[in-house]
């Protein structure tokens, strides 16, 4: 290879950041390569931490990325459980500083930090209190849902539904307190409607409007969550109130950071630096905006378009359909595009329990569609999403399944 | 170099057909519940193909051996 960098840092060890480590070996990258993780462990997947790990169906291993072998077939210098504390960009020379004092210099630093579970106010030094992000996060979660009776879930969104839904599987009584409706931001209100009713029919009460307003303690530990004249019992209390791009590191290096790292499609964000996954916010030509997800498809996909940039591949801009999905009880909920409740909704298909495909659109345009256990349905909208059909859709196009009617037997 | 062979794992995939965007003749999707079938092994040509989809999986359901 004539051309490339002579030393890439890859700042961040989970999907994001081992797939650019990976993609970049496959393409055929051997100059120097440094891997970066702030947590002990190898690389893993985030998505089931709140699923099968919290749930205590798979063993730890089934998260894993890549085993040992594979790190070590990197042929890379990999440095886990160190964060990085900053990064300093100098024309040929990117100065790097570790926590533990260290300093790499690199001509291209990848950052892929993903994010931090944000905090609320008050709880500082509680001992009940904790959030969801890492694999230790979940290992605790699940100890201490062995013991606890009573959780008190704030937050509404992907994490705090689906550890709702978990923890009622291990039978603790559950409470959600929300200021804002089930998922309601990203589903929009027909399906956050229905998944109201889903979690009241597993028994678990919603309490939305005002969030929490402040904290009954007995000592370190939160023993009721108030929410307006309410009080609700609590001996465990999961945050899950959302994530903010953990790029703290970058903030000598002049970018506006205010919602992450401001990328072109590439995942360009100044000379000598790439970002990727939940901490870049990158320009998607499809929505002609900045994008920032939180998502497992889309943090491999710009993984690959940023190995492939490294080395100079010619390519298209990244103009992925994004896609996410959330499994709550028996619900299966799938999501392509940007589906948001900014978006026009229209109920594309339905069943006896709700809408099961909903189409999102914007500006005429369909920009998403989320299924709901539709999977004929879902991937016949997704493909309406990809080919940018107009908006609302003309329904007789799909071919939908037949309702069927209730079975008499089996 | 012996032949690529793909491998899926069934119970951990979560049924958004990344894969049959990726590699449409490799992979499809169960009418059912949406889970991969892996319709069939990649030929010389296509296992690009195959690490493509397998990358992009968001589960890490797909594994292809001996690339």
């Amino acid at each position: 290879m004539d051309r490339g960098p002579e030393h890439v840092v890859v700042v961040g060890a989970g999907a994001a950041g081992w797939t650019v480590a990976a993609e970049l070996r496959r393409l055929g990258f051997d100059r120097r390569l440094t891997l970066v993780g702030g947590e002990r462990h190898l690389p893993y997947d985030r998505p089931p931490l709140s699923k099968q790990i919290l749930a205590g169906t798979w063993p730890v291993e089934r998260v894993g990325l890549a085993t040992s072998d594979e790190l070590a077939g990197l042929d890379a210098e990999v440095r886990l459980g160190v964060p990085v504390r900053s990064l300093t960009l100098t024309e040929g020379a990117h100065s790097l500083l570790l926590a533990d004092g260290s300093v790499i210099e690199a001509d291209e630093v990848v950052a892929a930090t993903g994010c931090t579970p944000r905090r609320l106010p008050g709880t500082a030094g509680l001992s009940n209190v904790v959030t969801l992000r890492t694999l230790d996060d979940a290992h605790t979660l699940r100890a201490a849902l062995k013991q606890a009776r009573r959780l008190v879930v704030v937050g509404a969104g992907f994490l705090g539904l689906e550890v709702a839904a978990a923890a009622r599987a291990m039978g603790v009584e559950v409470d959600v307190v929300s200021d804002l409706a089930p998922m309601v931001r990203p589903l929009g209100s027909a399906l956050s409607e229905r998944l109201t009713r889903l979690h009241q029919t597993h028994g678990v009460p919603l309490h939305i409007g005002l969030g929490v307003t402040g904290w009954e303690t007995e000592g370190r530990k939160v023993v009721g969550v108030q929410s307006g004249a309410e009080t609700i019992p609590a001996d465990l209390v999961l945050v899950a109130v959302g994530a903010v791009p953990d790029a703290g590191w970058l903030q000598h290096t002049g970018l506006d950071l205010s919602a992450g790292v401001p990328c072109d499609a590439y995942g360009r964000a100044a000379p000598g630096l790439h970002a990727v996954g939940d901490v870049a916010c990158w320009w998607h030509p499809r929505y002609e905006r900045r994008v920032r997800t939180e998502h497992r498809t889309n943090a491999a996909e710009q993984a690959m378009v940023v190995a492939r940039d490294l080395v100079g591949q010619e390519q298209d801009p990244y103009d992925g359909v994004p896609f996410w999905w959330t499994d709550q009880y028996d619900a299966k909920i799938q999501a392509y595009g940007l589906p948001g409740s900014d978006a026009d909704e229209q109920i594309l298909d339905e069943g006896d329990e709700g809408p099961t495909l909903v189409g999102y659109g914007r500006a005429r345009r369909l920009d998403g569609v989320v299924g709901w256990g539709n999977i004929r349905g879902t991937r016949q909208a997704r493909q309406l999403v990809i080919e940018k059909t107009p908006f609302p859709v003309d329904t007789t196009d799909l071919d939908l399944t037949p309702r069927r009617p209730t079975p008499s037997g089996t | 170099m012996a032949e690529a062979t793909v491998e899926v794992d069934v119970d951990k995939c979560v049924g958004g057909g990344q894969c049959v965007l990726a590699a449409p003749d490799l992979f499809d999707q169960s009418d059912d519940d949406g889970t991969v079938i892996l319709l069939r092994q990649p030929e010389a040509g296509e296992v690009g193909e195959a690490e493509r989809a397998a990358r992009l999986c968001p589960a890490s359901a797909i594994t292809v051996h001996g690339a």
